[in-house]
């Protein structure tokens, strides 16, 4: 049995469902954010806003807005709560519980969560299939999140750098129900999958 | 119909559950020597307005807070909708 335990690997929340390949000229693009450390962070105290500034420098907008510090992105997921994400090796919720000390509660996220970024020209015909929010950048500015649901599935979605780029996360048991609604939602688009 | 959620914006019916009378987020004081007759009150008794009621939506679908919702009984509008809880600890952000 311990040799079984060597023989673990970590596998991405995508591995299996996404195969890189596609029309040059698809209309959808879909890449799996596989490098990403993730954190939920809920306010526990006062003292809250207060720890945020001493250890970033930053006032955290109260709303579903998303703001980027030191390479963290926080995105406002309901009052006193906060989705943190950074790319890369380092973990995230151990900095995290560091500099907010009691003020907040940390929780790691970073297996509990898979992230697709969706772009494309057709990224918002695509959507409008399944999220009942409208993302025009009139309604849905560039740092706007929303916490809603995508085919009954609940997501959080935030515009990458990008105008017609999305980024959508959901718990990884749903991945696999996701990735069926919208590779079968996307085939009238055409759809790429691109490796990280 | 649509709830204005005070956090998420306007979002569809369907990202919130019902819970029913929102003066029931007070329960009654279980010392209070007529304890009994107002949990009998509390559990079992309901007005039925035609008009404004406050009641409890669930946004699961969304923020996951508690809402206070104050709907038209008769028609269905929604007059305005806030979060149910507000201790200091809401307002830690701002």
């Amino acid at each position: 049995m311990a040799d079984a335990a060597l023989q673990l690997k970590a596998r991405s929340a995508f591995d299996g469902l996404l195969v890189p390949g596609g029309p040059k000229d698809a209309g959808i693009v879909v890449t799996e954010r596989k490098d990403l450390q993730i954190a939920t962070v809920i306010a526990r105290s006062s003292g809250f806003a207060e720890a945020i500034k001493t250890a970033y420098g930053i006032a955290l907008p109260s709303g579903p807005k998303r703001i980027v510090v030191h390479e963290i992105t926080l995105l406002g997921t309901g009052p006193r709560a906060w989705f943190a994400l950074r790319a890369g090796e380092r973990p995230l919720a151990s900095d995290l519980e560091q500099s907010l000390g009691e003020h907040a509660a940390v929780a790691d996220q970073s297996d509990g969560y898979g992230v697709l970024r969706v772009s494309g020209a057709k990224v918002r015909a695509l959507l409008a299939k399944g999220v009942p929010i409208d993302l025009h950048p009139r309604a849905f500015a560039a740092d706007d999140v929303a916490v809603t649901v995508c085919s009954h599935i609940g997501i959080m979605l935030w515009r990458s750098d990008a105008d017609s780029s999305f980024d959508i996360a959901m718990f990884r048991s749903l991945c696999g129900s996701f990735w069926s609604w919208l590779s079968e939602s996307a085939e009238e688009f055409g759809l790429r999958v691109e490796a990280e | 119909m649509r709830i204005p959620c005070p956090f998420c914006g306007v979002r569809d019916l369907t990202e919130f559950t019902y819970l029913g009378d929102a003066s029931l987020a007070q329960r009654p004081d279980p010392a209070s020597p007529d304890a009994a007759a107002r949990f009998h009150e509390y559990v079992h008794l309901r007005d039925n307005p035609a008009g404004l009621h406050d009641e409890l939506w669930y946004h699961g679908g969304g923020c996951r807070s508690w809402l206070t919702v104050t709907r038209n009984t008769r028609t269905h509008v929604i007059e305005g909708a806030k979060l149910t809880r507000t201790s200091k600890s809401w307002t830690a952000t701002s």
